[in-house]
């Protein structure tokens, strides 16, 4: 069943073009991967889906066109992970997680199931009195991711959250986010990472300057022809426990290839 | 400990502090006079109490009450601004809008107004105000960086200043530089209840626009960008901080002069009391504002015996050298 459908999103900065008709659809569950080199447009479709940015084009969750919604409507159905940390102040874990209910109000009577459940699935309970700047990248990164979650919105929008993470967790925070869409959220990631794209992906979106390249199954999406012509590299392709893995392992400028 | 409890031993402090005050000065009388002055006669008074309930009702009372007022207004608008800004370094006075207001007052000084209406000096300093912070928001506004906020608050308290010291340089004759320049050093003196009645409305009005603003504030602790994406509409917010700001600063400025850096240095010393969080401090920095500005007027009644220091000049003597050592302390990835 479809979440998220969106038609034809443009976005403009000046004369650029940052983002050029691209349209894309989501079912309940899924995890849905965002690829591209630097500058191919992201972030800012990213942005556009969670009504950041002013754009061309209509984007419906669950049926309802966001562009009719109040502000506070629209922030229960998506929740936003911005790309890097820009947390001003040392709050407590457990507090910051709690901003994520500004949508519900000052009687929120759903807030501290949702924050205790948030912090469980990102396994921070035994952090949760700690203050957020004395947390390892890693553990920032899954309290963040918390905080988002903590929203309870049916779509999660994140931008690059395994950037900057060790391998370690990275992975882990793919699976958190695995896990998340088996319990019935669907999720719209941006990452750099090939591997990590093609193998905890259901689907992905390919963009290169501002358009969507290919849009499928991570093996349909992932080819040589595709990484030769958008990244400009050459990538050992390959098969580990029944899953795919892509490698990126040297550079292929166009003219060279041609 | 709980925000709830900081601010009932802020408020517990405030009112002991008030006490003493009405208790302090060249006639010092006990709780039990002031007890008396306050409550309403009881038949003939003699002249001893009668020269009493005019010294605390007339004298100190409002003195006292300003000084909360007034403490409060600086101490909730530097929380509100540091909160706005996710910058720990905002503050009214130091980002120019102290100095834009005394601007608007001595304006109004300087070509007669305040003579014509009670009205127009207030309304002049506060109409500084916010065109001082309306540019901060724009600088703001543009995705400037923290540095390009300071050195706009810099350049804007560089003019304020410039245009009143060439209000000065200009002033016709010697009293009315003296006008000035005594209203612009700070003072809770002489201060009567038509002076609370003047600023009341809009401190009250500024304050209740800043403290709707406390979840928001909260929100921004994410960025921008999430905090919009949790419903907070980021213009409403500015406007709100920009226009509470300058009511709140605007009017304190107009009765009591330029008093610098209480808006700095109360958040700072409740930020980490209160958890971070930008909404508690906000009460717990007008709390904390008012108990500073207060404990300052008594300290300065009493160590300054025959004449009396101007409360600006002792906030500055002691907020500056604090700021330096705020600064100095601060590790340099906090600061930027």
């Amino acid at each position: 069943m479809t979440l998220l459908q969106a038609d034809a999103l443009t976005v403009r900065l000046g004369d650029a073009l940052l983002v050029d008709a691209v349209s894309l659809e989501l079912g309940r569950g899924e995890l849905f991967g965002l690829i591209g080199p630097n500058g191919a447009g992201k972030s800012s479709l990213l942005r556009a889906l969670a009504q950041l940015l002013p754009h061309q084009g209509h984007t419906r969750v669950d049926g309802a066109a966001l562009d009719s919604l109040s502000p506070v409507a629209r922030a229960r159905r998506i929740a936003y992970l911005a790309q890097g940390d820009h947390t001003a102040w040392p709050l407590m874990v457990r507090d910051f997680v709690a901003l994520g209910r500004l949508p519900y109000g000052r009687e929120d009577a759903g807030e501290r199931t949702a924050v205790e459940a948030a912090l469980a699935h990102m396994h921070l309970e035994a952090l949760a009195t700690r203050r957020i700047d004395g947390l390892s990248g890693g553990e920032r990164a899954r309290t963040r991711l918390a905080r988002a979650l903590a929203v309870e919105a049916p779509l999660l929008l994140a931008d690059e959250p395994v950037a900057a993470l060790d391998p370690y967790h990275q992975l882990s925070v793919m699976e958190l986010l695995r896990r998340q869409c088996a319990l019935g959220r669907s999720i719209v990631v941006v990452l750099h990472d090939l591997t990590l794209a093609s193998r905890f992906c259901d689907r992905v979106l390919l963009m290169h300057q501002g358009r969507a390249v290919a849009c499928g199954a991570p093996r349909q999406v992932l080819t040589p022809a595709h990484l030769q012509q958008v990244y400009q590299v050459q990538a050992m392709h390959g098969e580990h426990d029944s899953e795919p893995y892509v490698l990126p392992w040297r550079c292929q400028p166009a003219a060279a290839h041609a | 400990m709980s925000c709830m409890r900081i601010n009932a031993m802020l408020l517990a402090a405030l009112g002991a502090l008030a006490l003493l005050s009405l208790a302090v000065g060249p006639v010092p009388l006990s709780v039990g006079d002031i007890a008396q002055a306050l409550l309403p006669a009881q038949g003939e008074l003699s002249e001893t109490l009668q020269r009493q309930r005019t010294i605390v009702t007339e004298i100190r009372l409002p003195r006292v009450l300003l000084a909360i007022l007034v403490g409060a207004s600086l101490g909730m608008a530097g929380a509100a601004l540091q909160g706005l800004l996710r910058n720990p370094l905002a503050e009214p006075g130091l980002l120019g809008v102290s100095a834009s207001a005394s601007l608007g007052a001595v304006l109004c000084l300087y070509f007669g107004f305040a003579a014509i209406n009670l009205w127009l000096l207030p309304a002049a300093a506060m109409s500084c105000a916010a065109l001082a912070t309306l540019v901060l928001y724009l600088v703001v506004r543009r995705g400037a960086g923290n540095l390009t906020l300071i050195l706009a608050g810099i350049a804007l308290s560089a003019l304020a200043g410039a245009l009143t010291s060439l209000a000065i340089n200009l002033a016709p004759n010697p009293t009315d530089v003296q006008d000035i320049v005594l209203w612009l050093l700070g003072s809770l003196a002489d201060r009567s209840f038509d002076d609370i009645r003047l600023v009341l409305p809009f401190v009250l009005a500024g304050l209740a626009l800043l403290l709707s603003s406390g979840r928001q504030l909260d929100a921004l602790t994410l960025g921008e960008d999430e905090a919009a994406s949790l419903g907070v509409s980021l213009a409403h917010l500015r406007a709100r901080v920009v226009l509470g700001t300058a009511l709140c600063v605007g009017a304190s400025v107009s009765v009591t002069g330029a008093i610098g850096f209480v808006g700095l240095v109360v958040p700072h010393l409740l930020r980490r009391a209160v958890g971070y969080h930008p909404a508690r401090l906000l009460v717990a920095s007008a709390l904390g504002g008012a108990l500073l500005l207060l404990a300052a007027d008594v300290l300065l009644r009493l160590v300054s015996g025959g004449f009396e220091l101007m409360l600006g000049v002792v906030t500055a003597l002691i907020g500056a050298p604090f700021f330096l050592y705020l600064v100095l302390r601060q590790r340099l990835g906090e600061m930027t």
